[in-house]
This record gives C-alpha cells, structure tokens and sequence, in this order.
C-alpha cells in the first residue's frame, strides 16, 4: 500500500520522499513529480503492471505482474529498472524496507497475497529469498521504517522484523472490528493502525507490543479508503459515492476537499505538508494549512478559513508540465 | 569541593596589578563575596572574614595596585586573586585578549557541526511549540548531501571534529535516518582520524532503553528531554498528536534508562516553567530524585517558557525578567538538594553562553536540504542561509551568513566594554539583533548576582560550575 490513491486499487505509489508518484492506468504509465517548484507530469510508455509499491529509497518503485516484480528507480527523466524477481502469484500489496546486515543495507519487500498469505521477500547473497507468515485475512501491508519492520494489518496486526533467513513475526493484538471495518491504514508517525468503522475512525496505537485506543473520531459515514499523510497529521478519507473529504487529525476536523482534488483519480499526498491531484495534464498542488494557521482561527470560522486558504492555494499552485512537448505522452528512456 | 581564597596563596611575579575587567564581585547573602571572572571561567567563594580584603583589592576596577605598597595582611589574598585571573597584571592587554577569543572561534575551519533535522514531523503538539511539522523525512538526496558535505569539507580543510546533533520534529521518529548518516559519520571520521560526538534534542517518548542501546552504539550520546512538570501540568502542555498524555511513558522510559548502568550517556532533563506550572516543579524534581539521585548521568535545566513565535503564544503566560531567573535559580538549588546535578554549569566558561547560530561552522541541514543558522525562527527569510546540493556543495548567501556570524562584539561597542564579553561575545542570541536589532545579553547577565550566588552554593555542594575549574 502506499500514501496514494487511485479507484483502481495498488496501480498507484508515490515513493517514500513524496516527491515522485507512478501510476499505471489502462495500457500506459505516467510518472508525475511533485516536490515544490519542480512540478511535472511524462507518460513512462506502454505497459500495465498488476500493482506499484514504493521503494525503500527516494525516488524508488516496486512493480509487479504476474509472477514477476521487478524495482524501478526515477533517476532524472530515466526510470531505470533493477532487479527483478520471481514472486507468488496475485499480490495485492506490497511494501519495502531497508535493512541493515553486515555494513549493508539491502531492500527487503513484503507482499501479501488473495489468500492472506503474506511473503517476506528477501536476497541471500545473489539468490532471492521467500519465506510466507500466515496473517489470517491479511489485506495490508504497511512499512514502519523507524524500526525497519512492516505491519501487516488482516484479523490481527501483525508486526514483522524481516531479517531475510528469518522473519520474526510478532502479534501485537487482533484487529478489533475487523469485520466491520471498511478501510484500514498505518501511520508510521504516531504508529498508529487506522481503521474506518460506520462513522467513525479509530486509531490504535503499538504501545509496549499491544494495541492502544488512542483516537475515536466521528467522521461522515462511507469511508472505504484511508491515506496518511506523511507526517501524520492529515488522512484523506475516500468513499464510493464520492464526496471524499480530509481530516486534520491533532485538530480532529473533517473538511471538504478543494475542487481540483475531489475530482481527480490519482493523488498524493506530496512533501512539505502538500497534498496533489495528478493526471496526464499535470500537477494540482494544495499547501495544505500549517498548524498556526488551522489553530488560530476560532472554532466559529475555521472551517471557512481552511476552505478559503485551500480553494485559493490550489489555483494559484496549478503547474503543469513547463516544456510541453506536441504531445505530453513523452517515452521515458529505459522504460518503453 | 569548596574554593575559597586564603591566606598563602602563591605570590605572583607581576608588582603592578589590577582588577581583571572581566572581574564580578557580588555580595553573597551571608556576609561573603562571591568572585568571578568571565575569561578564566573561575568562580570563587570568599568568605565573610576574608570578604574585606577581596573587596579592597577589586572595589575599583580602575584602581592599579602595587604589591610592595599594599599592607602586609592583603598581599595573600592579592597573590590568591592574581592566581586564578581576578587580578591581571597592569600590561595585559584584556580587549585584545578577549577579541582573540572571539577570533579564534569563529576563524575555526577544522570544525563542522551539523545540526540535523531527519524529519520535522513530530509525535507531539506541545502547545507552546513553534514548529509547524511541514516537512517530513530528510529526503534521500538531502542525506547523500550530508555525507558528501562532510567528505568535501575535511577534503577542503581538513577536519579534526565533527559534531552532530539531531533535532526536529521528533528524531526518533526517523530514526532510520539517524542511524544510516551515524554509521557513515562514525565509519569516515575513524577513517580519517576526526573527533566524533553526536546528541540528540528528543522529546524522550520513543526513547527506550533498547532504542537508547541502538543509538548510543552509533556514539549519540547526550541526550535533551524534556518534562513540564509532573503528570498533570506536563500532559497539559506536552500532550501526543491527538492530546494523549506522554509523561508516563517518558518516565517509564527514565526508570530504564537509569536502571541500565552500562548504558554510556548523558541525559539532560529540561523543564519549561510558567506560572501556571512552577509551584509543582519541585515535586518533579524529586521524582526524578527518586529515579535518578547521584546518577551522574543525568542533570536537569530549568527554562521560563517564552512567547517564541508559536500559534499559539498570545494564550501562554511566561514568567519573564528577574522572577523567571529567581525562579530558575531556586529550582536548581532544590535539584541539587534532591541529589541531582545542575546542567547549567557551563555558561560563566568563556564562550559558554554564545549561541551555535555564531558559529560559522555550524549549520542547521533542515529535511529538504535548506540551511538554517537558529532552530527557532525556521521559516524567517533572514535564517534561510542557503541550501545543501546533492554533491555536498553549500550555496550559500553570504550577507545572510553574515547576519549571524559576525552580528556581535566586533559591532557593538557596548559589548566590547562588557565584562561578560568573554562568555558571550556579544553573540548569546544573534535571532534578537536580526530580528529586534537589540544587544541579547543572556539572563545570567543581566541578573549577574543572584546567579553567581547561586552557582557559588552549588559549587560549594560539590556541583562542577565550570566544568571543573574554579
Ligand atoms: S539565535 Fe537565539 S533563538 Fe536562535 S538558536 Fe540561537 S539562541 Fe536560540
Ligand atoms: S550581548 Fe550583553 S552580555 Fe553579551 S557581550 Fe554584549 S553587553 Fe555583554
């Protein structure tokens, strides 16, 4: 999983420094860059991969299709391709770690599967290695990269330090409402699970090796997709319906996406407190509120101010593609 | 261990003399005199019956003394002053002495210190905080900067110390950052022969002791945490992202921390006071007592709160001026009776109360590659000094550099007449000239008396109030 989205599930990822996002749509990719100033969008040529997931490093991707997932890396206008590898069949989600062993630090990828069947990916020398956890109903998997582990959120929350020979998996606790939940994610900041409940979002937190309710807040109903952001004090709330919203987690204040951003498919939350619309055309940025500015307001008007500020970063920070060329849909070298 | 002077100090060769200009003499509550001198960094405590003599000899400070024409019984306590700097020959030329120092800090090419944010997120939202969190982990090209930084600059000048002290945000949440630049840090400057020292400003909740083990394995070894107060006043004001209490887990963490003997490190625990909160920092104080009493390891700081550029500074209420330094004072004499040591001892050295923000060898490197000089003011223009390139290379605005490095004594007439130039330099808080355009004299100037008091009666309980000299 990643801290992007599309409604066509993983064929998006946006890398770990928030400045990059690929996504796949019918036939093609696009890679859009979004760090502040540096705003554009190229088609990455024909190929559609079953799922994206970010790399451990900047600028880093994992692709994967079939049986096959191979790691990508953005360097200027080139998106090269690294090793590639034999994977199970019919990954859902993937994430990446680096961990260090004998001076080294070598990336480390965990997939989980239909089946709940999660697959802790590893190299031995030159050889990849798999070893499989079993996390019953497992649908996420989620990188914690202050101790270079991955959570796997399915009936339980599932903590995996991933030396490669050998995983140690560690149960911090099931996932209360599993059932019920409609949309769960990681926050690495606060290492927090979030889970959406009928309206409401609860957050639970790894404390000492067991789960921790540390946040219940009401939100509106029909919540299927949750986003952190990469600091952890904004979730982006996505339903079927529509009418996906942003949630300011220290203040706990659920506000209506600017325009540009509801409508868009694919976004990101980007670097520097920015959350972005991408397509084909370009890059819509909206610097979302600092904290002086979402705290000092009164109750009364801050939801307008927030509104006010946001519509009107949004116009103002549009940026597409500055060397448009006849036609945007430009090859990346390497990856035709 | 006590310092007094007293008779049969060594005599001194010089037969004109006078006091040091650099030289305090403040009356102590019990009929002593407690001496100082800002350039030798000495402190001592004279007693009443000795006091008359001092006062003598150092009333005047334009007064030249010749030995032989002084009485028979002041010519000890003369050669006991003389000894420890209170009273310098005639001929020394102290302002060229004390612009030296200052010259020879900021001339300094063989140090770098780096002031690292690997994130700017953070776990809490203290309510007085100034930061706004915007951006998160140091990217991956800003770290690669850091490192090719360090080679180039011990390349260019040949390094002989490296510092580095991690700052936020909260570190420990990235903490992979801190370990891949510490392993590289650590591997380069062994490599090439570099004095090594790292800490760490945390906000103590993710510091446990197995994450303490894994960082002070990668030599970050000083630690800054802070506490306001016990439970009830530090979770009103140190509260988690979504206003959960943190004081329990830091503690917890304190407790571990304190029971594990081999861990090598310091911690120093600083409390921000205000009105609200004062009367029950003693009561922290002895829990702490309790948890960490004659562990020379662990110190405590104590700082009025301040209105210091946060969202929300016009609702907090700061102790200022005298009563926050009597306040201040009076904790650290309660923290020493409660067997914990003072970390205030380090301001009456020469240079101990200039800020890093002077120095032109110290940057802060923020999560994007932006160079700042204080880690206050983040977002002021003046404090964006430049920029860290991938390959290492500093682009820097010099007027801007300029407006912390050398906004000091060497402009600024006043300081070049103050007796506590040698401490400060004029330099205790470059924000205040660039942002208010006024000379930053530090508290413990400006409430000289009350602090060398103080400081004389934590050295007389065995409290090391310069380091060790006295
Ligand atoms: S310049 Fe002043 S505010 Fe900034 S770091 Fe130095 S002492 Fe602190
Ligand atoms: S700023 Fe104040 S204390 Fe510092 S040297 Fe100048 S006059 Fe003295």
């Amino acid at each position: 999983m990643s801290s992007s989205a599309s409604s066509d599930g993983p064929r998006v990822a946006t890398d770990v420094d928030g400045c990059v996002t690929l996504w796949a749509d019918h036939e093609d990719w696009w890679v859009a860059e979004h760090a502040r100033g540096q705003e554009r969008v190229r088609a990455a040529g024909h190929r559609a991969p079953d799922g994206l997931a970010a790399g451990s490093v900047g600028g880093g991707f994992i692709a994967w299709s079939g049986t096959t997932a191979e790691a990508l890396t953005l360097d200027g206008d080139v998106l090269h391709a690294g090793v590639s590898r034999t994977v199970p069949p019919a990954l859902q989600a993937v994430a990446a770690v680096g961990v260090r062993g004998r001076g080294v630090l070598r990336e480390i990828w965990c997939g989980v599967d239909a089946a709940g069947g999660v697959h802790v990916l590893g190299w031995d020398g030159e050889s990849p290695t798999t070893t499989e956890v079993r996390v019953p109903g497992a649908c996420g998997v989620f990188v914690n990269r202050r101790l270079r582990c991955f959570t796997v959120l399915g009936e339980t929350v599932t903590v995996i330090a991933p030396d490669a020979a050998e995983p140690a998996p560690w149960v911090a606790g099931a996932l209360p409402g599993n059932s019920t939940a409609r949309a769960v994610a990681f926050d690495e900041v606060l290492e927090v699970v979030w889970r959406a409940e009928e309206h409401v979002l609860v957050a639970e937190g790894l404390r000492a090796g067991r789960l921790v309710e540390i946040y219940r807040i009401p939100v509106a109903a029909g919540v299927t997709e949750l986003i952190v952001s990469g600091g952890g004090e904004w979730l982006l709330l996505g339903r079927d319906h529509g009418d996906d919203t942003l949630l300011n987690v220290a203040a706990r204040r659920e506000m209506a996406l600017p325009d540009d951003v509801a409508t868009a498919t694919v976004r990101a939350f980007g670097y520097d407190a920015r959350l972005c619309a991408l397509s084909e055309h370009g890059v819509v940025a909206v610097d979302l509120p600092a904290r002086a500015e979402l705290r000092d307001v009164t109750v009364g008007t801050s939801t307008a101010a927030w509104d006010g500020r946001m519509t009107k970063t949004s116009s103002v920070a549009l940026r597409r593609d500055p060397t448009p060329r006849p036609s945007s849909r430009r090859t990346v070298a390497g990856r035709a | 261990m006590v310092t007094q002077i007293m008779a049969g100090a060594q005599a001194a060769a010089a037969q004109e003399v006078r006091p040091s200009r650099f030289t305090y003499a403040v009356p102590h509550d019990d009929g002593g005199l407690v001496v100082y001198n800002s350039m030798r960094g000495a402190i001592t405590y004279v007693p009443q019956s000795h006091a008359d003599a001092a006062r003598e000899l150092l009333g005047n400070r334009t007064a030249v003394h010749r030995r032989p024409d002084l009485p028979q019984e002041l010519r000890p306590m003369l050669d006991g002053l003389l000894t420890r700097g209170f009273i310098v020959p005639d001929s020394d030329d102290e302002l060229q002495d004390a612009a030296d120092l200052r010259e020879q800090r900021v001339a300094r090419t063989d140090r770098l210190e780096l002031i690292l944010m690997p994130t700017e997120s953070c776990n809490f939202r203290c309510t007085y905080c100034y930061e706004d969190f915007g951006l998160d982990r140091m990217l991956t090209g800003v770290q690669r900067g850091v490192t090719e930084l360090v080679r180039r600059r011990h390349e260019e000048s040949g390094l002989t110390s490296l510092s580095v002290s991690w700052f936020g945000g909260e570190p420990l949440v990235a903490l992979d950052v801190v370990e891949n630049l510490s392993e590289f840090f650590i591997d380069y400057c062994a490599a090439n022969d570099i004095t090594y020292t790292a800490g760490m400003t945390t906000n103590g909740y993710l510091l446990t002791p197995e994450t303490a083990r894994r960082v002070t394995d990668l030599e970050v070894r000083s630690f800054q945490v802070t506490l306001d107060g016990p439970r009830h006043t530090h979770d009103d004001t140190r509260s988690l992202m979504g206003g959960q209490g943190s004081f329990d887990t830091i503690m917890t963490n304190l407790r571990g921390l304190a029971a594990d003997t081999d861990l090598d490190l310091d911690v120093m625990l600083r409390t921000n006071f205000t009105p609200e909160n004062v009367g029950s920092v003693p009561s922290l104080v002895e829990e702490i007592g309790d948890i960490a009493a004659r562990d020379d390891r662990f110190t405590v700081i104590f700082r009025p709160v301040g209105r210091w550029g946060g969202p929300d500074d016009d609702a907090i209420s700061a102790c200022t001026g005298k009563d926050a330094e009597l306040l201040k004072l009076d904790l650290n004499l309660h923290a020493s009776d409660a067997g914990m040591g003072v970390g205030d001892t380090k301001m009456l050295r020469p240079g101990g109360t200039v800020c890093y923000a002077a120095n032109p060898w110290s940057l802060v490197v923020r999560p994007n590659g932006l160079l700042n000089k204080c880690t206050v003011a983040l977002r002021m223009a003046e404090n964006m000094v430049g920029r860290l390139e991938p390959d290492g290379t500093l682009q820097l605005d010099d007027e801007r550099m300029k407006l912390w490095t050398a906004n000091d004594e060497t402009q600024d007439s006043g300081c070049r007449s103050c007796a506590f130039r040698p401490s400060c330099q004029g330099a205790h808080c470059p924000l205040i000239r660039v942002q208010d355009g006024v000379r930053p004299c530090p508290s413990v100037k400006t409430w000289i008396g009350p602090n060398l008091q103080t400081f004389a009666d934590l050295q007389r309980q065995g409290v090391a109030v310069v380091g060790g000299a006295t």
